[in-house]
């Protein structure tokens, strides 16, 4: 078990309720995402439509409010309310299929919480724009790419590309983490996250390669060919980037999880960090490779 | 069992085999899963019509539109085509089923045009019962096509205008040669024609049933031609 703590520095042996506790997180850890991991399926897999993307919007919406919650500085009520609301329309108009709305529901991002603003903070400082950036951002970085599951799911064999899409980026996590702490010695971004290592990223991109293999072998949604290789790699970069940029974020407000929803994971965009910048990619791919 | 009257077996079944993907989203499979469990609701469809005593049967396979389905989904379209090709000669030779396609089948990957012309030229000799797979098949494309080909005759001067008949235009499309459906079937439960031999079956009869094409097997097959048997044709006439 020793191993398991060489990340967090090396220093003077802990004492035994130190370990336990690491142990205790680890469990908790498991354990969520065990319990978890059912309902995932059953919606994700072969559950109503509604009940995924209703699921997904909930996650959307608490994972804005996380986001939201995460600076100090006072955003009003009605701005993030709006943002939801807006959110809502983004979700509603992707499960009916009126993606040509889209650019609708951005502008909208935009122009309500800014005119709202201006006729209730009319206060010319730098805050304002600081302010504006970060009820705009928010919906953009988590909102958007939620919703793209829809119109993933909405392709051909797309609710099985998400599961391939979860599988991938969780094993990249998980053999990140997992790999980094064992064999872990080159700091990867050391500003940002000082935890992440070179290893870490190597054995989480190779465990993404043999997962995505498996899972193709069986789901034959698609060949094991160059595109698939290309796409993993994709992927995975895009999600350590994404895993990045949220510790960017904790960073800048000192703050170590996001929430504290998910027992053992933190908050929910502790949880889809990755996941947010790699939607992307596999939609562009799936688009593109019809 | 439905009961089948053997001296009203309809002449012509023309087949929509539709329902294949929803099938495999219903068992949470992927969509080549669904046209693999499809293949063998073929099988048992070509078996069973043989038996009772169908002289055609045509299949739409894969339609024009059907092209722009994800390039892998194609890929696996086609292996299975291949395939099924292959391990169903024996049983077309010794079934006395002869083998055709329509539709722009040379739009087809080289491969599986060798093989569908290796299998069309062994069974060519066999009489018992047609089965005609539509392949990269649209019925507008096909009345286009027969149009154009008219013209170029006219043009030609080996036709006149005036020449210009129901009879004529039948002979200048795919199924040249082969009598209009009497009975046309749907799966999955779509009220739709999905451009499928829009000329030929003005007067077939038409049988819907949810029923998704991988689940539609023997007993299904004989629903259809009882409900088909207990209809009455008119072709148009008052019917006294």
């Amino acid at each position: 078990m020793r191993n398991f703590k060489k990340g967090k520095g090396g220093s003077a042996p802990q004492g035994f309720s130190g370990m336990n506790k690491g142990v205790y997180m680890h469990m908790k850890r498991w354990l969520t995402g065990i319990i978890a991991a059912p309902f995932l399926i059953y919606m994700i897999w072969v559950g109503p439509r509604w009940l995924f993307y209703l699921f997904l919007f909930v996650a959307a919406i608490i994972t804005l409010a996380e986001f939201y919650r995460m600076s100090p500085s006072y955003l009003p009520r009605v701005v993030q309310w709006f943002s939801y609301l807006i959110g809502l329309m983004l979700f509603i108009i992707f499960a009916i299929n009126q993606v040509f709305l889209t650019p609708i529901i951005i502008g909208l991002w935009v122009i309500v919480p800014m005119t709202f603003y201006m006729l209730t903070h009319p206060v010319p400082d730098e805050q304002w724009i600081a302010d504006m950036g970060r009820a705009v951002l928010g919906p953009i970085y988590i909102c958007l790419p939620l919703a793209m599951l829809i119109l993933i799911d909405m392709r051909p064999d797309g609710n099985i590309w998400i599961f391939f899409l979860l599988i991938v980026i969780f094993t990249n996590d998980t053999a990140a983490l997992y790999s980094g702490k064992l064999f872990g010695r080159h700091k990867l971004y050391e500003a940002v996250s000082p935890n992440k290592t070179w290893e870490g990223a190597v054995g989480g991109l190779i465990s993404s390669f043999v997962a995505a293999a498996i899972f193709l072998y069986f789901s034959r949604i698609h060949g094991l060919m160059l595109d698939i290789f290309i796409l993993v790699l994709l992927l995975s970069i895009m999600g350590q980037i994404g895993d990045l940029v949220e510790s960017m974020l904790k960073r800048i407000y000192g703050i170590k999880d996001s929430g504290r929803i998910l027992p053992g994971h933190g908050g929910l965009l502790d949880r889809i960090d990755a996941l947010l910048f790699s939607i992307p990619v596999l939609y562009i791919y799936l688009t593109w490779t019809i | 069992m439905p009961d089948i009257n053997p001296d009203r077996i309809p002449g012509h079944v023309a087949i929509i085999m539709d329902g294949n993907g929803r099938w495999a989203k219903k068992k949470g499979l992927g969509r080549v899963h669904g046209h693999e469990e499809g293949t063998e609701s073929v099988r048992i469809i070509v078996r069973e019509s043989r038996r009772l005593g169908i002289k055609w049967l045509t299949l739409y396979a894969f339609s024009e539109e059907n092209w722009k389905r994800p390039r892998y989904e194609i890929d696996a379209l086609m292996r299975i085509l291949k395939r099924f090709l292959k391990s169903e000669l024996n049983e077309m030779l010794e079934n006395g089923i002869r083998f055709q396609t329509i539709g722009n089948t040379e739009k087809l990957p080289k491969d599986v045009q060798d093989i569908i012309q290796d299998t069309i030229e062994k069974t060519s000799h066999n009489s018992d019962m047609t089965l005609t797979l539509a392949l990269s098949y649209g019925g507008r494309q096909e009345i286009s096509l027969s149009v154009r080909k008219i013209m170029e005759e006219i043009r030609s001067g080996a036709l006149r205008v005036e020449q210009i008949t129901e009879d004529l235009i039948s002979k200048f499309l795919y199924t040249w040669g082969m009598p209009d459906p009497d009975l046309l079937i749907r799966t999955s439960g779509e009220y739709r024609v999905s451009n499928f031999l829009l000329w030929q079956i003005a007067y077939a009869e038409i049988y819907i049933t949810p029923v998704l094409w991988p689940d539609f097997r023997k007993e299904e097959y004989l629903l259809a031609i009882e409900e088909f048997q207990k209809r009455e044709r008119r072709f148009g006439s008052s019917g006294i």
